[in-house]
């Protein structure tokens, strides 16, 4: 076996047809990764950066004022009638939902000091990847993005580094203090909010700036900012008679159902963000329709060289057998050696197109901006289907042609 | 005696009719000596050397190498005896374009599994330098002339010293200074003891034979003697 197996692979490394195959079906294997990657890549952007990403599932609900009024709802009643709709995670007033506050501390040269507040839960908080979720205690506790770039406008966080972020190995445990004032700007306030908590946010879209509080500090901050106009008799804001709630939905596919329900009881509601999918879903069947003429055509390819190599070594065969080489042997040395041309021309393919790769990425990586939170993720499943097409082009082209290796008696 | 034909026939079936390609016939060839076997178109020389190279059965008959019946052998018995007693040169060559000339000369010796790489490539080495072709051990056949490539042919006939070497139109390809050379080698070999038995239709082969004979009405027939 040692001998033929020395026979089947030493002399192929020689074969200049050989760099020729390992080319085309490089080729095929980089073009097939691409268009798997685009499709991992735009999978994992819609999963990751929009069906998670709290923008798109969640709502703004209102009641009809009326409604309220005739029902003799309270927004307490409402709140708690919210809650308990399926699939609803958290309900918050829609005035002590979000807030944007200032922190000198935070102003860098290329960011303005500006964070957003969200309220959560800890059902409703991200990934935590460094520090803990909220304590069960009271506190200024804040949980802040891991890439935090705390900046009022987004569309300049596209032409600043990774490096600008202020979220540094020391920020946990950190107190910063923030700077604001009532609306009618009356009274100044201040805040020190200490960072307990570092939340995921390399794949979700818009979440550079915010920090995550829990509702009664945001409710706290709202109050001081609308203490100007308080309702006194029941101690809660205009705001929050005027707008209502916002509510989480726990997972996007449930959207439309939440939406039905709300609809069904009476309830107003708009959604905070909205994207089409079809886009990426046309443009995803129409890449892998192209990946699988690609493979086809990589399978008549294999097909056709095969075929040629046969025709170049049937001479060779037969003088095997006037050298006294067995049947049995030749078609074992014959099978080998395709087999090995197959496995040295998909690792040489594999090897051009992982630079090719490699190097594709490097272009994405030197213009960030343009491929903002846009994760490259290399679908290397065409490597595979490439491999085991190939082998399946070997073995049929492989057992066809032993079966008729003999057939030409020597002329 | 090392090869022995009894009572060979061959024939084939064309459009459903017999057609005769060797009748009956016997012969023995021996060691020492070199037969030149002519014999015009379609004759039956290329049969021959099939069913002399054990690649083909005969209808009738049988062979004797070394005293041995080989028509009763297995395929795979036949492929060893083919490594061990058959030497086979052609006017093609033949010759591997993937491998260097010790490389192509090594081919047949693949086959004796106790023997090391080292040593095969040793052998292989010496045989290339018996056909004058030391300087050129590591060419690729693309490299090397006609006449080269056929003693590079030789060279691998004799790779596992067989008693036996056949040689169909060994110098059809070449110039006559080349011509001349592998017939000098081939008869250097029947002088060491080999049996050689060249087909051709070459005339001047003749002058380097031991034997002349002739394939003529599917039947065999010595028609001359240089023996001196």
């Amino acid at each position: 076996m040692k001998n033929k197996l020395f026979l089947a692979t030493r002399y192929q490394f020689r074969r200049k047809r050989n760099i020729f195959n390992i080319i085309f079906i490089g080729f095929a294997m980089f073009i097939s990764i691409l268009l798997s990657t685009y499709n991992t890549s735009a999978i994992n952007y819609m999963h990751n950066d929009i069906y998670d990403s709290f923008y798109f599932k969640t709502l703004n609900v209102w009641k009809n004022e009326n409604d309220l009024i005739n029902e003799g709802l309270t927004l307490e009643d409402v709140r708690d009638d919210l809650s308990s709709l399926k699939n609803i995670t958290n309900v918050s007033s829609i005035a002590s939902y979000r807030d944007m506050l200032y922190s000198s501390e935070l102003v860098t040269d290329k960011l303005d000091g500006y964070v957003e507040f969200y309220s959560a839960n800890n059902s409703t908080l991200p990934k935590i990847v460094a520090g803990t979720n909220f304590p069960n205690s009271n506190g200024y506790y804040m949980i802040c993005p891991e890439k935090f770039f705390p900046h009022s406008n987004p569309d300049d966080l596209k032409y600043v580094s990774i490096n600008d972020k202020v979220s540094n190995d020391d920020i946990i445990g950190k107190k910063i203090k923030f700077d604001y004032k009532s609306n009618q700007e009356t009274t100044n306030y201040n805040i020190d909010f200490e960072i307990i908590g570092l939340y995921e946010n390399s794949d979700h879209i818009f979440d550079e700036d915010i920090c995550y509080v829990k509702e009664d500090i945001l409710r706290e901050i709202v109050m001081n900012k609308y203490s100007d106009d308080i309702d006194k008799e029941n101690n809660v804001s205009m705001l929050e008679y005027q707008i209502g709630f916002v509510v989480e939905v726990d997972d996007i596919s449930n959207l439309d159902s939440v939406k039905e329900n709300l609809s069904d009881r009476g309830y107003v509601y708009e959604s905070r963000a909205t994207v089409s999918t079809e886009y990426f879903s046309n443009i995803s069947k129409k890449m892998n329709n192209i990946s699988t003429i690609i493979i086809a055509i990589v399978f008549i390819f294999i097909l056709v060289i095969l075929q040629k190599k046969y025709k170049e070594e049937q001479q060779q065969f037969q003088l095997m057998t006037f050298l006294g080489y067995r049947k049995n042997d030749i078609r074992i040395i014959y099978i080998m050696s395709n087999i090995f041309n197959l496995i040295i021309s998909t690792l040489g393919a594999f090897i051009i197109s992982f630079v090719l790769i490699q190097m594709s990425k490097g272009i994405f990586n030197y213009y960030p901006f343009l491929f903002n939170k846009w994760k490259i993720i290399i679908g290397y499943s065409p490597v595979i289907a490439l491999f085991i097409i190939s082998l399946f082009a070997t073995f049929i082209s492989s057992i066809l042609n032993t079966i008729n290796l003999f057939k030409d008696s020597y002329e | 005696m090392v090869l022995e034909i009894q009572n060979i026939s061959k024939y084939y079936f064309k459009n459903k009719r017999k057609v005769n390609v060797l009748d009956n016939i016997n012969y023995v060839f021996e060691t020492g000596k070199l037969y030149f076997i002519s014999g015009k178109s379609g004759s039956g020389k290329s049969t021959l050397i099939q069913i002399l190279g054990l690649l083909i059965k005969p209808n009738t008959g049988d062979i004797l190498i070394n005293n041995k019946k080989v028509g009763k052998l297995t395929d795979n018995e036949n492929s060893i005896m083919r490594n061990k007693e058959i030497g086979f040169i052609f006017q093609s060559y033949y010759l591997n374009p993937l491998m260097k000339a010790y490389e192509n000369v090594m081919l047949p010796m693949y086959m004796n599994k106790t023997d090391t790489m080292k040593n095969m490539k040793q052998k292989a080495e010496k045989l290339l330098d018996v056909v004058g072709l030391s300087t050129r051990i590591n060419h690729y056949p693309k490299e090397l002339s006609g006449g080269e490539q056929q003693r590079v042919a030789i060279a691998r006939a004799l790779a596992n010293n067989p008693n036996i070497i056949l040689a169909d139109e060994p110098s059809g390809s070449l110039d006559p200074e080349n011509e001349e050379k592998i017939l000098s080698i081939l008869k250097n070999l029947a002088k060491q003891g080999k049996c050689v038995i060249v087909v051709s239709h070459n005339q001047s082969t003749r002058k380097y034979a031991d034997k002349l004979l002739i394939i003529e009405d599917n039947n065999l027939k010595e028609v001359g003697n240089n023996e001196k």
